[in-house]
C-alpha cells in the first residue's frame, strides 16, 4: 500500500463519526468528534515520548480538482491541502517536517500560541529547512480552536502552489460547544491557464480556479446531515481575496475565528459571512430545514470554472450568421454563436474544451443544469440518513412546495 | 597625268565554294527546362500551364528566342565569310590618259587565306562555338526568366485564395464589431480597428491582383503571346514540390564551370584569339600573296604580289594586349560562375530550410493554435474575435508559406540555370562523373 492509498483510506475514515488513531502501534478510539475535511485525509499520529507525533512531508503533488482537471501542486503527504492535524487542548505535539520540495521550506502554525522558535517563519524564527532535511517542531496545543498550517518560506510561491492544511485543537472537555457534524474547508484561489496543469504562483488578482479543500464543484462532497443536528463548518481562507460564504435555508452564527471562540453573547445570526484573507471563520447552526441547500461563495465569479475576462461583451449582439461565416472559414471546427442572450446555455452545450479544463459552469441537479463551478457545494438535510451517505440522492419536495410553471 | 578610276570591282569569296555547316540546335540547351513532349502551341495552351510548358511555348513562339537563333545564325554565317578563301578579284578599269580612254580587265587571286587556312579554319570554328555557347547562355537565361515569372504568377494566384479567406475573416470581424457597437458593447475605437483591418485586407487583395496583371503581361510578352492566346491560358494549381530533403551536391562550382555556356563563351573567345594571334604572327612577315593577270588592249601581263605589313611590331603588341584582356575576362568569368553558383547553392539550401520550416513547423503550429483557440472559444475563455484572429493568422501563415515556397522555387531555378540541368539530373551526373 503506498502513501497515497494510505491517505485515501484516511480520507474515508475521516467521514466516519469517529476515527481510530495509532498509539504506539495500538488502535485507540478518540475522545472527540473528528472533523471532516471533505476530500482530505486526517493526519496520522503516534504517541511517542509523551507527545502526539505527526510527520508532514512537503512535496509536489498531483491533485484532481474535479474529473478531468488535474493540477500539479505542492502540498503535504501527497495532498493539498495537507492532512488535517487534529489534537486535543493541552496535548504535547511533535511534528516532523521533511522537505521534499524543490526548494527550502518551513511550516508556520497559523493562530497557535507557541514558543517563538516554533512559529515557522523561515529566516526569522528558524533556519529554512533545506531540501531533503527534516526539522522537528514541538509545542503544547494550549488553546482549543481552529487553526491552519502553511509554508512560511518563499511563501508567495509555496502557498500559491498549495502548501497548506487545517490544524484543529479540540477542547479538552468534549461537551464544550459540542456539535453533531464538524466540517472544515480550506478556501483557495489558483491560476491554472486553460490547457495547462500548473498554477501560476505570480498571479495576484486574475485567478480562474476557486476551490474548497482543493476541489471544485461538482467534485466537492456534499454535507449530509440529519434534521435537527447541530453542524459546525470551519472555513479557512488562504486565497488572495475574501470570500462571502453563504448558506441557503438556515441562519448561522459565527462562533469562532483563528483567534479563538467567540462568546455566545457576541454572536449574531447571519446567512453570509465574509472570510477574510489569511483568516478563519467558524459557523454553527442547527440543520432544521429539510432540503438540498446551496453553500457557496457569494462572489459569483468564484462559483464559475475557468472563463475569459478580457472578452468583448456579446450580450444583445446577434451573431449566428457571423458564426456560420466563420464556420465556413474553418470547416474542421464547430463554431457556434454564444453569449447573445446570456451564458447559461454554456452549461448545456457540452462542447470540446482545451485539455485539463473544466467548463465555466457545470453540474446537473434533478431539475437541470446547476450552472455553477468553483466554490459551490450542497448541504443536504434529511429526516433520516442512509447507511451510505453517498446514496442520499436529491431531495424529494413535498407536494405544493416546489416552484412550477404557472 | 594619269588618273585611274575603278569602275567595277567584284570580290567573290570562296565561301561560295566551301560547304555551309548546318546550324546546331541551340534550343536544345533550354530543353531540360521545357516540357518533355513536344506539342504545338494550341495543345500547350489548352492545358493549365506549368513552368515547363511555359518554357516550351516560349521556345516555339517567343520573338526573344527567334532573335537569339537568328543572331546565332548570323554569327555563324559571318564566321564562314570571314574564313573564306581564296579571294577572287575581277576588275574592269578604264584608264584615262590624255584624250584617249583605254579599257583594261584584270583578275587577281589572293592566296593569303590559303597560306594560313589552318588558322582561319580554327578561328572560324571557335567563333562559331562561341556564338553557339552565347546562344545557349541566352536561352538558359530566357528559360530562367520565364520560369521566374511563372512561379511568381502562380504564387500570386495561389495566394489569392488565402487572401480571399483573410478578407472574409476580416469582414466577419468588422460585422461583429459593428453589431457590438450598435449594442453598446464596444466603442468607436474598437470598431475602427476592425474597419482598418478589413480595409487593409481589401487593399492587400487588390495589390495581389495588380501584381498578377503585371506578371501576366510580362509572361505573355516573354512567351510571344497576344490576343485570345494571351487571355485564355490558365496556370496549373500544382505548386512547386518541396522535397523532403535536399540532395547533397558536391563541387557544384566545378560542375557549373564544366557545363555553363558562359564559361564556354569565354573559352571559345580565348581559343579564337589564340589562333588569331598566331595568324597575326605569321602575317607579320607576309600578309598575303596574290597572283593575277591583266589585259589591256592586246597586251596581257601577269602579276605576282606580296603584301608585307609595315606595322609588324605594333600589331604584335596589340595582339598581346588583346590576349591578356581576353584571359582576364575568362578569369573574371570563371570567378563569376564559381561565386554565383556557390551563392545560388547556398540560397537554394537556405530557402529550402525556410520553406521546410514553414511547412513542417509553422503551418501546423498556426493550425494548432487556431484549433486550440476554437476550444478556448467553446469554453468562453476567449471571444469570437480571438478565434477569427487565430484563423486570420493561419491564413496569413499559408500566404507566407507560399512566398517561402516560391522563393525556394526561384532559388532552385537559379541554381539549375548555373548547372544547366534540373537538380535531379545534375545530382545524378555529379555522382557518376565526380
Amino acid at each position: 500500500m503506498n502513501r497515497r492509498q494510505l491517505f485515501g483510506l484516511g480520507a474515508l475514515a475521516s467521514l466516519a463519526t469517529s476515527v481510530n488513531a495509532k498509539v504506539n502501534g495500538t488502535a485507540r478510539r478518540n475522545s472527540y468528534l473528528p472533523v471532516q475535511t471533505l476530500g482530505v485525509a486526517t493526519a496520522e499520529w503516534q504517541a511517542i515520548d509523551g507527545a502526539k507525533q505527526f510527520h508532514l512531508i512537503a512535496q509536489t503533488v498531483k491533485r484532481e480538482f474535479t474529473k478531468g482537471f488535474n493540477v500539479n501542486a505542492w502540498g503535504y503527504n501527497g495532498s493539498t491541502p495537507g492532512p488535517t492535524i487534529e489534537v486535543v487542548e493541552g496535548d504535547k505535539v511533535r511534528i516532523l517536517v521533511t522537505n521534499q520540495l524543490p526548494e527550502k521550506t518551513s511550516v508556520h502554525w497559523h493562530g497557535l500560541i507557541l514558543p517563538n522558535g516554533m512559529d515557522g517563519v523561515g529566516g526569522l524564527t528558524q533556519a529554512h529547512i533545506p531540501v531533503g532535511e527534516t526539522y522537528v517542531y514541538e509545542f503544547i496545543a494550549q488553546d482549543a480552536g481552529t487553526f491552519m498550517y502553511h509554508s512560511h518560506s518563499d511563501e508567495m510561491v509555496q502557498i500559491a502552489m498549495g502548501c497548506m492544511g487545517m490544524f484543529i485543537v479540540h477542547p479538552k472537555n468534549p461537551s464544550f460547544r459540542a456539535v453533531d457534524r464538524d466540517y472544515a474547508f480550506m478556501l483557495m484561489s489558483w491560476d491554472v491557464d486553460a490547457g495547462t496543469y500548473s498554477p501560476k504562483p505570480h498571479t495576484m488578482t486574475e485567478f480562474n480556479t476557486w476551490s474548497m479543500n482543493s476541489l471544485v464543484f461538482p467534485a466537492i462532497p456534499h454535507m449530509v446531515v440529519k434534521k435537527g443536528e447541530r453542524v459546525r463548518i470551519r472555513l479557512a481562507n488562504l486565497s488572495m481575496t475574501n470570500h462571502p460564504i453563504h448558506l441557503h435555508g438556515h441562519r448561522f452564527k459565527v462562533t469562532g475565528t483563528d483567534g479563538g471562540w467567540i462568546p455566545e453573547h457576541a454572536q449574531w445570526p447571519e446567512v453570509t459571512t465574509d472570510v477574510p484573507v489569511g483568516a478563519i471563520r467558524v459557523i454553527e447552526f442547527v440543520a432544521d430545514n429539510l432540503g438540498d441547500w446551496a453553500f457557496h461563495c457569494h462572489k459569483s465569479h468564484h462559483t464559475m470554472g475557468a472563463m475569459g475576462h478580457d472578452m468583448r461583451n456579446m450580450l444583445g449582439v446577434k451573431h449566428d450568421d457571423i458564426a456560420a461565416k466563420v464556420q465556413q472559414l474553418m470547416p474542421d471546427t464547430m463554431v457556434m454563436a454564444m453569449g447573445e442572450t446570456g451564458m447559461g446555455e454554456m452549461s448545456e452545450m457540452h462542447m470540446h474544451l482545451p485539455e485539463n479544463t473544466v467548463p465555466m459552469m457545470t453540474g446537473d441537479g434533478q431539475y437541470g443544469p446547476i450552472e455553477m463551478g468553483g466554490m459551490f457545494t450542497v448541504l443536504k438535510v434529511r429526516t433520516s440518513l442512509p447507511k451510505d451517505l453517498n446514496e442520499v440522492g436529491w431531495y424529494q419536495h413535498p407536494p405544493h412546495t416546489l416552484a412550477k410553471p404557472r | 597625268m594619269r588618273i585611274g578610276i575603278v569602275l567595277i570591282c567584284l570580290t567573290l569569296s570562296a565561301c561560295q565554294t566551301t560547304h555551309t555547316r548546318s546550324l546546331p540546335n541551340a534550343q536544345s540547351s533550354a530543353a531540360p527546362f521545357a516540357a518533355s513532349a513536344q506539342q504545338n502551341l494550341d495543345t500547350y495552351l489548352a492545358q493549365a500551364l506549368t513552368a515547363d510548358t511555359a518554357v516550351s511555348i516560349g521556345l516555339l513562339q517567343s520573338p526573344d528566342v527567334k532573335k537569339i537563333i537568328a543572331e546565332l545564325n548570323s554569327h555563324y554565317q559571318q564566321a564562314e565569310i570571314d574564313s573564306a578563301w581564296p579571294s577572287l578579284n575581277i576588275g574592269l578599269k578604264q584608264l584615262l590618259q590624255g584624250n584617249s580612254a583605254n579599257l583594261s580587265t584584270s583578275i587577281e587571286l589572293s592566296f593569303s587565306r590559303l597560306l594560313w587556312s589552318h588558322y582561319y579554319q580554327n578561328i572560324r570554328q571557335h567563333q562559331q562555338q562561341q556564338a553557339l555557347a552565347l546562344a545557349r547562355q541566352q536561352l538558359l537565361t530566357y528559360a530562367l526568366e520565364v520560369r521566374q515569372h511563372f512561379y511568381q504568377y502562380q504564387n500570386l494566384q495561389a495566394q489569392e485564395a488565402g487572401l480571399y479567406r483573410l478578407q472574409e475573416a476580416s469582414e466577419a470581424l468588422m460585422m461583429l464589431a459593428q453589431r457590438q457597437q450598435q449594442a453598446g458593447n464596444i466603442g468607436q475605437r474598437d470598431y475602427d480597428h476592425a474597419l482598418i483591418m478589413h480595409q487593409k485586407n481589401l487593399l492587400q487583395r487588390a495589390e495581389n491582383q495588380r501584381q498578377q496583371q503585371s506578371l501576366r503581361a510580362t509572361l505573355n510578352q516573354l512567351l510571344g503571346l497576344w490576343g485570345q492566346e494571351a487571355d485564355n491560358w490558365q496556370v496549373s494549381t500544382q505548386l512547386p514540390v518541396l522535397p523532403k530533403q535536399l540532395a547533397n551536391l558536391v563541387n557544384v562550382e566545378q560542375f557549373a564551370l564544366a557545363h555553363h555556356p558562359a564559361w564556354q563563351v569565354a573559352e571559345q573567345q580565348q581559343l579564337a584569339n589564340t589562333f588569331q594571334s598566331k595568324l597575326n604572327g605569321k602575317q607579320r612577315w607576309l600578309d598575303g600573296i596574290s597572283v593575277g593577270a591583266e589585259q589591256e588592249d592586246n597586251d596581257t601581263s601577269a602579276q605576282l604580289g606580296f603584301s608585307i605589313p609595315l606595322t609588324g611590331s605594333s600589331q604584335k603588341r596589340l595582339t598581346k594586349a588583346q590576349q591578356q584582356a581576353i584571359l582576364a575576362e575568362q578569369e573574371q568569368q570563371t570567378l563569376h560562375i564559381r561565386w554565383q553558383t556557390r551563392l545560388a547553392y547556398q540560397h537554394w539550401q537556405s530557402s529550402w530550410q525556410t520553406a521546410h520550416t514553414w511547412q513542417q513547423q509553422l503551418l501546423p503550429a498556426y493550425t494548432s493554435i487556431r484549433k486550440q483557440s476554437a476550444l478556448h472559444y467553446n469554453g468562453m475563455l476567449e471571444g469570437l474575435e480571438s478565434l477569427i484572429e487565430a484563423n486570420q493568422q493561419e491564413h496569413q501563415a499559408y500566404v507566407d508559406f507560399l512566398d517561402a515556397l516560391m522563393q525556394f522555387a526561384l532559388s532552385q531555378n537559379q541554381l539549375e540555370q548555373w548547372l544547366t540541368l534540373p537538380i535531379e539530373q545534375a545530382a545524378k551526373q555529379m555522382e557518376t562523373q565526380p
